[in-house]
C-alpha cells in the first residue's frame, strides 16, 4: 500500500517535467510578444528591452526553462509580467476558491446522481427513469453559464434567497485563513455566521457546476446498477430471501459504485480547467478568471502555474481514487 | 400431500420475434426424502422451471398463462413477494450452476452468509446477540460442508476460494435455513470432474441427514443414475416421461428418453460410434399442434401431430407423455 502510493508519487516527476516542457514551448512559440503588451504602447525599443531582461526573457529558451525549473523546486513559481506578483502568491489566493467550488460540486452530485441512478435503475422503463433519463439528458445539453445565469435570474433576483456572486460578503471579516477554503476555514475557526454566509454563496456557483457531472453520475449508475441487476449473485442473494431494499442498498450499490468511481475521478480534473465559465457569471475568484486574464494577456508564468497545479491535483485526485477502488473491490488492493 | 406439485404449468416470455413457449404444461410431484432428477437439453425449461418454483422469473414480463404450482399446500403464483420470501431460504433452498458467479465479490463470504443465517430466522438484523449467533450457524454450517478454519475462512472473500470450496459455501448457505425442498440448478456443471463427484457426494449426504426433498436439474444422466430417487425427462417445455430411477432408466417408453439414453457413451461403444439424435429443438416462437418431438421420433405417425399426447400412468407413477407408449415397451 505504502509502497503504491510512493511508487505513484514518484510517476509524478515525468508528468510534471512533460507539463512544464509542453506548457512552456507552446506559450514561447505562441505570435505575441508579453513584454511589449506589460510595457504598453507608448513604452520605446529600449524600455521593452530593459523589461525583457528583468524578466530574463532575453536569454535563450532551453536557459530560460532551466531557470523556471529550479526556481519551481524552491518554490518560486515565477512572477507575472503584468501585475509583478509572484505567481505562488495568486495561486494560494485562486487556488482554493476553484478547489472548494469543484468539491462543492462533485459532493453535489454524488449525493443527488448516485440516488437519482440507482431509483432510475430500479423504475427502468417507467415513468420516474424516464424522468431522471429526461433530466440528465437536458443537463448534460444545457450549457453551464446558461443554467448559472438561470439560477442568479430565480434564486437571487427573484426570490432573493441568496446572494447574486461573490464568495463573501466584503464587509463581513472573513475566517482567517487555513486552507483558503472559506467553508472550511470558518468551520475550523467555529465561525457558524461565517459558515453559513459562505454555503449561501456557495450553492449556486455549485449547483451550476456539478449539473454536467451530476447528469453523467446519475447515467452510469443507472447503466452499472442495471448490469449488477443481471448478475447472477444477485439473483442467489434473492433466491435465498434476502430482502430487495438489503440486495440494493448494501450489495448492489457498492458493485455499480465502483464503475461510477472512475467518472468521478475524471471529472474533478474536468471542472478544476473548465471552471472559467461559472467563476465568470458568478464572480468568483478562482484560478479560472486568473487563467483565462493571463492567457488574454500572454503573460506565461501564471499559465504555467494554473497549469501545473491542476495537473498535480488531477494526479492526486485519481491517485486516491485507485485507492478508494482498493477499498471497494478486495480484488484490487495494492501491495 | 405432495410436498411440491407442478400442475399443467405454462409459462410464455415477450420477445422481438413474438411469444416463445417456454414452458407447455409441466406436471410434477416431489414428496419429502425424494431426489428428483429433472433432465432434458438446453432451452427445453428446466432452469425456469425451477426458479417458477421460487417465483424468481419477472412476471411481467414473462407469463404463466396456465396451471399452478403448490409448495405444502400453499399456492406459489398467488403469493406476495414478501410471503414468497418467508418461504425462500427457508423453506425453499437453491444452489445455481456457476459457483464463480453466484457469491458477491466484494464482500466477505461471512458477510453474505451471515445476512442470509439472519434472514433463515428472521432474526432483528441489528441485534448483536443475533449476529453472533448468526456468525456461530453459519461457521457450524461451512464446517459441515467441509471448509476447514471456517471460523476464519468468514472473514475472506470469494476469490479467495476455489471453484468447489465456493460451490460448498454456496450449498451451506442454501441449507443454513434447513429448508423442505432444495433445488439445484446444475450445481455441478462448472466444475472439475474430480470435485463433481465430491461435491454430488455432500450434497447428497446433508440432503439424506436432512429428509430434504431435492429437485436436481441437469442434463448428466450419469449424476442422475447415481443420486436420484425420481427422474423426471423434459422435452420442449413439457415432462415427457417420469417415474423412479428404475422405471425411467430401465424401462424408458418415450422415444426421447430412449434416444437421450442410447447417446450416453458406455464403455461398450465403440469408437467413433456416439450416437446422437437428428433434428433439432422445435421452435419456441411457433405455435404447434401435437407432440412436440414429432418431427425428430422415428416412430411418429400422423396422429402424432393431431393433439398433444396425454399422460398415460403405467403404474407406480410412471408417466409417459406418448400415444404409443403402450406399443414401444
Amino acid at each position: 500500500m505504502i509502497r503504491f502510493i510512493i511508487r505513484r508519487l514518484v510517476l509524478l516527476v515525468p508528468v510534471f517535467v512533460g507539463l512544464t516542457l509542453l506548457v512552456f514551448t507552446i506559450s514561447h512559440v505562441l505570435p505575441g510578444d508579453p513584454v511589449k503588451l506589460a510595457a504598453g504602447p507608448q513604452a520605446t525599443a529600449e524600455e521593452i528591452a530593459s523589461l525583457s531582461r528583468e524578466f530574463g526573457m532575453d536569454r535563450p529558451l532551453p536557459q530560460q526553462y532551466w531557470h523556471y525549473a529550479t526556481g519551481l523546486l524552491q518554490g518560486d513559481w515565477g512572477q507575472s509580467v503584468l501585475t509583478r506578483r509572484p505567481v505562488a502568491a495568486d495561486l494560494k489566493i485562486y487556488l482554493p476558491a476553484t478547489l472548494e467550488l469543484v468539491f462543492a460540486a462533485i459532493f453535489l452530485a454524488i449525493l443527488i446522481g448516485i440516488p437519482a441512478g440507482l431509483i432510475s435503475a430500479m423504475t427502468a422503463n417507467r415513468w420516474p427513469d424516464y424522468l431522471t433519463r429526461i433530466l440528465s439528458l437536458a443537463s448534460i445539453a444545457m450549457p453551464r453559464f446558461f443554467l448559472a445565469l438561470v439560477l442568479q435570474l430565480i434564486f437571487a433576483m427573484s426570490l432573493a434567497w441568496l446572494p447574486l456572486n461573490g464568495r463573501f460578503p466584503i464587509i463581513d471579516l472573513p475566517p482567517p485563513t487555513i486552507t483558503g477554503m472559506l467553508t472550511i476555514d470558518s468551520l475550523l475557526a467555529g465561525d457558524w455566521l461565517a459558515f453559513t454566509t459562505s454555503c449561501e454563496h456557495l450553492l449556486m456557483p455549485a449547483l451550476a457546476m456539478s449539473l454536467s457531472p451530476l447528469a453523467t453520475i446519475t447515467r452510469m449508475m443507472r447503466a452499472s446498477t442495471l448490469d449488477v441487476l443481471q448478475q447472477d449473485y444477485v439473483l442467489a442473494e434473492r433466491a435465498l430471501g434476502l430482502s430487495q431494499s438489503l440486495i440494493i442498498l448494501k450489495y448492489v450499490l457498492r458493485n455499480a459504485f465502483s464503475s461510477t468511481l472512475t467518472v468521478i475521478g475524471l471529472y474533478i480534473g474536468w471542472l478544476l480547467s473548465g471552471s472559467v465559465l461559472v467563476e465568470t457569471v458568478f464572480d468568483w475568484p478562482g484560478i479560472g478568471l486568473y487563467a483565462t486574464k493571463a492567457i488574454v494577456t500572454q503573460d506565461f508564468m501564471p499559465v504555467m502555474g494554473v497549469t501545473l497545479s491542476i495537473g498535480f491535483i488531477f494526479v492526486l485526485v485519481n491517485l486516491v481514487i485507485d485507492l478508494l477502488y482498493g477499498v471497494i473491490n478486495p480484488k484490487v488492493r495494492y501491495q | 400431500m405432495a410436498l411440491l406439485s407442478i400442475e399443467n404449468l405454462h409459462l410464455t416470455i415477450p420477445s422481438f420475434e413474438g411469444e416463445a413457449q417456454i414452458l407447455n404444461g409441466v406436471d410434477l410431484t416431489l414428496e419429502r426424502g425424494e431426489i428428483c432428477g429433472l433432465v432434458g437439453e438446453t432451452g427445453c425449461g428446466k432452469s425456469l422451471t425451477g426458479l417458477s418454483i421460487s417465483k424468481l422469473v419477472a412476471s411481467p414480463p414473462a407469463r404463466y398463462r396456465q396451471g399452478s404450482i403448490r409448495f405444502d399446500g400453499q399456492d406459489i403464483l398467488g403469493l406476495s413477494e414478501s410471503a414468497m420470501r418467508a418461504l425462500r431460504g427457508r423453506r425453499i433452498g437453491m444452489i445455481f450452476q456457476d459457483p464463480t458467479t453466484n457469491l458477491n465479490p466484494l464482500f466477505r463470504i461471512g458477510d453474505q452468509m451471515i445476512d442470509v443465517a439472519l434472514h433463515s430466522t428472521g432474526a432483528n438484523r441489528w441485534s448483536t446477540s443475533a449476529r453472533r449467533e448468526a456468525r456461530a450457524r453459519s461457521i457450524a454450517m461451512l464446517e459441515r460442508v467441509g471448509i476447514q478454519d471456517a471460523h476464519n475462512r468468514l472473514d475472506d472473500y470469494p476469490h479467495q476460494f476455489s471453484g468447489g470450496m465456493r460451490q460448498r459455501v454456496l450449498i451451506a448457505m442454501a441449507l443454513i435455513g434447513r429448508p423442505d425442498l432444495l433445488i439445484a440448478d446444475e450445481p455441478t456443471t462448472a466444475l472439475d470432474v474430480s470435485v463433481q463427484a465430491q461435491i454430488l457426494q455432500l450434497l447428497f449426504d446433508i440432503v439424506r441427514e436432512d429428509n430434504i426433498a431435492v429437485l436436481l436439474i441437469t442434463h448428466n444422466l450419469g449424476v442422475v443414475a447415481r443420486l436420484c430417487t425420481h427422474v423426471a425427462v423434459m422435452y420442449a417445455g413439457r415432462i415427457i416421461e417420469r417415474g423412479t430411477m428404475a422405471d425411467v432408466f430401465n424401462r424408458p417408453r418415450h422415444p426421447y428418453t430412449k434416444a437421450l439414453l442410447n447417446a450416453v457413451p458406455t464403455q461398450k461403444t465403440r469408437k467413433g460410434t456416439l450416437q446422437g439424435l437428428g433434428g433439432s429443438v422445435p421452435d419456441p416462437y411457433l405455435p404447434h399442434a401435437g407432440c412436440r418431438f414429432a418431427p425428430r421420433c422415428a416412430w411418429a405417425e400422423a396422429r402424432c401431430s393431431e393433439a398433444v399426447p396425454p399422460e398415460t400412468d403405467l403404474g407406480h407413477g410412471h408417466g409417459v407423455a406418448c400415444i404409443k407408449a403402450g406399443d414401444l415397451a
